[in-house]
């Protein structure tokens, strides 16, 4: 696993989870530094659940590394993060894909993660889905994807899918 | 005050190793990188049991202000700044007599590094060592009408006293235990040298209101407090050792704590249990702490 990636627009929602928060101040302590990322909207924290969620605003980019840098810098620990991310299916060395929008960013997307390394093989173990997913691909349908990311070396981000529905025009 | 039976008490209420000093220490306190905590706390503290025939008393007044500043996510450093208004009150000859001092009083400086962390959902387990000095800015050599003050009344050391500690935390949405100890060696000044002071805060805070952790709206919560707060400190020295001076005295210290996002206030009452002061000083009655605490 690593760490440096873009995510260009087209992203809509992240949700972080986060390790730590363990009194009133940790809220105010993260949520800070989240609000001086300058992608990021209205923020919301659930501090029982350890979320942080934030409303990406429109055609700002959403640099990943700067959201593991603001939640490292308050001392807590982001476990996962997760996107909403509108865009087109399409397809990266075999893998099922997500495009974002004309900014040349994309998702891997996957439904399970195997061991330690992406494969064509186990990409998507969910056959429903991978049809859906080729459905949508050869329509060119705008679609939105939910998902926690996953980065691995020399690899676009990936999105483990948890939700994925067509957006009607 | 010698209450061994209520020292026993209290070790058998409180588990051992378990800890936190929420309001009777400041170096549990810890903002995020870039971040700012601000505490402001008033304390009242009556000491007597003169066992003297002079009936002395005396009770402080103390507003202190804490600035605790995060330079990175692992690295704070706190700006103690008191202010003191000390007054010794005692009987001569049949006649009341007053001896007072008001002023700021030794300012500390001192550096938290995090050595160890351990988050998990809804918890957090670390470990940091501080170390820092006590600067002379208090009044050490002020005297009245009838001479120079008594070390007791001075407002500051007249030294600059290096510090050092280890604190362990281990906070989660119910509750926080933690465990700080503190050496300060008091070098000395001119003709007087305070003896040297060892400190150690136990304690804990649980979380009495409300009964579940709040969603996604904003955490408020009520604590109550029960700490153990100790402090040694070595006779001190001028030529040879004070007599009346050093000892050591444990505080049981309940309180209670208010705490929003931002927005902290609390007050607790130390009570001494168990008090081995050396020759005629005078021993605490009571400590009363007020104070607030808020985050930018």
């Amino acid at each position: 696993m690593l760490s440096l990636s873009t995510a260009w627009a087209e992203v809509t929602e992240v949700e972080l989870s986060i390790d730590g928060l363990s009194c009133p101040f940790c809220v105010f302590n993260i949520e800070k530094p989240l609000k001086a990322v300058p992608a990021l909207g209205s923020i919301d924290t659930n501090y029982k659940k350890g979320l942080v969620r934030a409303q990406v605003k429109p055609d700002q980019p959403l640099e990943l590394a700067q959201l593991r840098k603001a939640v490292a810098d308050t001392g807590f620990t982001l476990r996962a993060i997760r996107l909403t991310v509108i865009g087109t299916v399409s397809e990266w060395e075999g893998h099922p894909a997500l495009d974002a929008g004309g900014t040349g960013q994309r998702f891997l997307l996957f439904k399970e993660e195997g061991a330690s390394a992406l494969t064509p093989e186990h990409t998507i173990a969910d056959p429903a889905l991978e049809r859906q997913l080729a459905a949508w691909k050869a329509s060119r349908g705008l679609v939105e994807i939910a998902g926690t990311v996953h980065e691995h070396q020399g690899l676009p981000p990936a999105l483990a899918v948890e939700t994925a529905q067509e957006i009607k025009p | 005050m010698k209450r061994l039976v209520g020292i026993l008490m209290v070790l058998a209420l409180v588990p051992s190793g378990i800890s936190f000093a929420a309001i009777q220490t400041d170096v549990a306190l810890t903002p995020a990188k870039g971040q700012t905590i601000l505490r402001t706390q008033y304390s009242q503290t009556r000491k007597g049991d003169d066992p003297t025939d002079q009936n002395r008393s005396m009770t402080i007044h103390a507003a202190k202000q804490v600035v605790v500043y995060g330079f990175t996510d692992q690295t704070a450093g706190f700006l103690v700044v008191p202010y003191l208004n000390k007054d010794l009150r005692t009987f001569s000859n049949g006649q009341r007599v007053s001896r007072e001092a008001s002023g700021i009083g030794d300012l500390t400086l001192f550096v938290k590094q995090r050595l160890f962390r351990k988050d998990e959902p809804g918890a957090t387990t670390r470990l940091a060592i501080l170390g820092g000095l006590e600067l002379p800015t208090g009044e050490h050599d002020g005297s009245d009408g009838l001479g120079r003050l008594p070390p007791a009344l001075r407002l500051g050391s007249g030294s600059v006293d290096p510090l050092a500690g280890i604190v362990f935390t281990r906070q989660t949405q119910w509750y926080e235990l933690s465990q700080d100890l503190a050496y300060q060696v008091n070098t000395g000044h001119d003709d007087l040298q305070f003896g040297d002071v060892f400190r150690h805060d136990t304690g804990a805070w649980f979380r009495v209101w409300p009964k579940e952790s709040p969603g996604w709206t904003a955490p408020r919560a009520l604590h109550v407090v029960l700490e153990l707060n100790g402090v040694w400190q070595a006779k001190h020295r001028s030529g040879g050792t004070l007599k009346d001076s050093g000892g050591y005295t444990l505080f049981l210290s309940p309180g209670i704590q208010f705490v929003t996002a931002r927005w902290l206030w609390e007050g607790s009452v130390q009570i001494p249990i168990a008090e081995s002061l050396n020759g005629n000083e005078l021993g605490t009655n009571w400590v009363v702490t007020l104070g607030t605490r808020t985050t930018f």
